[in-house]
């Protein structure tokens, strides 16, 4: 089992945001596309190396409809300040990534990296067959799955957002899964394009929820990126069989 | 119809029969050059008489095929050829590394102007003994190797790829392949496993090691399997292998195969008894072992081969019957075929050569 959580709340604006964190050492916090404040298992993992902190994305009251990722970005921001975060490393999947994105582009020096999983912050239309997706739920299935959250995938391309990714300096780990309706792996591209330090990884046979799919994957290259930055890319594993 | 040769890169000197791996003993270095330089001239002669492709394919451990990398034969290739193409029918996909395959090929492919195909192939159940790999996880390993390789020839930018058998933080290949978006592929479609993930990335098929009437029951669940998502494979994209002989008369290509020894084409590790029971056993041949097991057992004397469409052989007319006949039946638009009689020396070049002047010229208005 991983480290026992903790669920707590902090004052940010006009919201009061949940979080539940767990495990102990670097900071990271999470920001999940589904908008919950549950540790995937990929998570409860990354806890056994780091202090996960999940936060809830606040959803805007009734009757304010024009709440976006861009306005959500500067109330999280105060919300981690709130927690008294100095430097951290930031994770998100889905409409999370898309946050953290925004969130990294707003105070660029308190953030030591990014961890994008299946971002729908841009999406190009998919340049080639992706068969695997054919057998797996629809995008539109993957978007009701998704909820209230839906409405906050970005329709394709921003390109002011595009324009502010290439001031994000940090190392940037970006993952797509090989059978992701919602966002085609096509989209490693233009990450790669726009942010200066990106590494694209496609996750094998995973849907649009890429740390459900394939926990250990997503665990396992995370834990790497978080503890050695761009130097994830040198196996640091044991290859003596019979000692 | 196209045709393919494939000759063999047999060692001609005295082996033990009957064994896999076979050993070593009786090894001469110097008949192994020369069993290369007959290989080439095979190899040649298809090409000047007319030849589409000419194939390489990869086994182990055995006299059978000195061929344990079939990409370095194919390099020879590229510089010798002068209108061939080349099938690579093929790496032995589950037991290498896929990032390695990737880029040779992609050698390959820039060598010789854009003139490969990439068959990849999940090899003889014996081959997973060569480099110690499970083949329970055989299909496994393959589906997602072949996935990394065709990854690895069309993103232009790097990436690391985090799969289930396979982990690569950072891949960016050089060189690229000259054909776009990449060399076909082709994979055996022998299981419904394979057929139904050959149809479902629209892969091109082959078939070897088998007879004419399974495989045209696997063809006709690849072209099903296609139409569910939604294309329709070309004959193009279904290859058929066989053995072929010719000569002047009937009588003649029968006198010649009897006394070539029949070379059976067919057996290769599965000679060890033992280790094929053991292969069974593991998954390896999926959910239609029976089958899978019976085509691979399949032999038979002349006659028997013909009727089963695992041999060609006669007179350029009666071969063109034979190949009629083939086609109607399977639907292959080529024919991938491999030496009946071998080791005859001039009359294996003769055979070639029939074929390549009398036959062919016929056979591609089919």
């Amino acid at each position: 089992m991983g480290a026992a959580m903790r669920e707590g709340s902090v004052k940010a604006g006009r919201f009061d945001i949940r979080y539940v964190e767990s495990g102990a050492g670097q900071p990271v916090i999470y920001l999940s596309g589904e908008g919950g404040r549950t540790l995937p298992r990929a998570h409860e993992m990354l806890a056994e190396r780091y202090r996960v902190i999940a936060l809830e994305i606040p959803e805007p009251g009734q009757g304010q409809a024009a709440w976006t990722l861009g306005d959500a970005a500067p109330v999280m921001n105060s919300a981690i300040e709130a927690l008294g975060l100095e430097r951290f490393d930031m994770m998100g999947n889905s409409v999370g990534a898309d946050l953290a994105l925004r969130m990294a582009i707003e105070r660029p020096q308190r953030v030591n990296s990014l961890v994008l999983i299946a971002p729908t912050a841009i999406r190009p239309k998919p340049a080639r067959s992706t068969p695997d997706a054919a057998a797996k739920p629809s995008a539109e299935q993957e978007r009701q799955r998704l909820s209230v959250f839906r409405r906050l995938i970005a329709q394709e391309r921003d390109a002011a957002l595009e324009e502010r990714m290439r001031e994000i300096a940090v190392p940037v780990l970006a993952l797509f899964g090989t059978a992701d309706a919602v966002v085609p792996t096509d989209a490693a591209r233009l990450y790669s394009a726009l942010l200066p330090k990106c590494f694209p990884v496609m996750v094998y046979d995973a849907t649009h929820a890429v740390e459900s799919d394939r926990p250990e994957a997503v665990a396992a290259i995370v834990g790497d990126f978080l503890a050695y930055g761009e130097g994830f890319v040198i196996n640091r594993q044991k290859g003596l069989i019979n000692p | 119809m196209k045709a393919s040769l494939f000759c063999t890169t047999r060692y001609e000197g005295p082996s033990r029969k009957g064994i896999w791996p076979v050993p070593a003993d009786s090894y001469s270095a110097e008949i192994a050059q020369k069993s290369y330089q007959r290989w080439l001239s095979q190899i040649q002669l298809g090409d000047d008489v007319g030849f589409d492709y000419v194939t390489v394919a990869e086994h182990h451990f055995a006299p059978f095929s000195m061929s344990p990398n079939p990409l370095i034969l194919a390099g020879v290739l590229t510089q010798r050829l002068r209108n061939a193409k080349i099938a690579l029918l093929g790496p032995d996909l589950p037991i290498l590394n896929p990032v390695r395959v990737a880029e040779e090929i992609a050698m390959l492919d820039t060598l010789s102007g854009g003139r490969v195909i990439a068959g990849l192939m999940r090899g003889s159940p014996n081959e997973y003994v060569t480099y110690n790999i499970n083949p329970a996880e055989s299909r496994e390993r393959f589906q997602e190797g072949i996935q990394v390789i065709r990854m690895a020839w069309t993103e232009p930018q790097a990436f690391g790829w985090q799969g289930r058998y396979y982990d690569y933080r950072s891949i960016s290949i050089w060189p690229r392949p000259v054909q776009k978006p990449h060399p076909p592929i082709f994979i055996s479609a022998a299981t419904p496993e394979s057929g139904e993930f050959a149809a479902r990335h629209r892969f091109g098929v082959g078939f070897a090691f088998t007879t004419l009437q399974i495989a045209t029951k696997a063809a006709e669940y690849y072209r099903q399997q296609a139409r569910v998502f939604g294309w329709e494979p070309s004959p193009d994209e279904v290859i058929y292998r066989l053995s072929f002989h010719v000569a002047k008369t009937d009588e003649q290509a029968v006198d010649d195969l009897v006394s070539a020894g029949m070379q059976a084409s067919l057996g290769l590790g599965m000679t060890n008894k033992a280790l094929e029971a053991a292969v069974a056993g593991s998954g390896y041949y999926g959910r239609d072992i029976e089958t899978q097991r019976a085509r691979l057992q399949s032999r038979g004397e002349i006659n028997d081969r013909i009727e089963n469409g695992q041999l060609l052989a006669g007179s350029p007319e009666t071969v063109l019957k034979q190949i009629r006949r083939v086609r109607d039946t399977i639907g292959a638009g080529m024919l991938d075929l491999s030496l009946g009689a071998a080791t005859l020396g001039e009359k294996t070049l003769q055979s070639i050569e029939m074929f390549g002047t009398k036959v062919l010229p016929q056979m591609r208005a089919l």
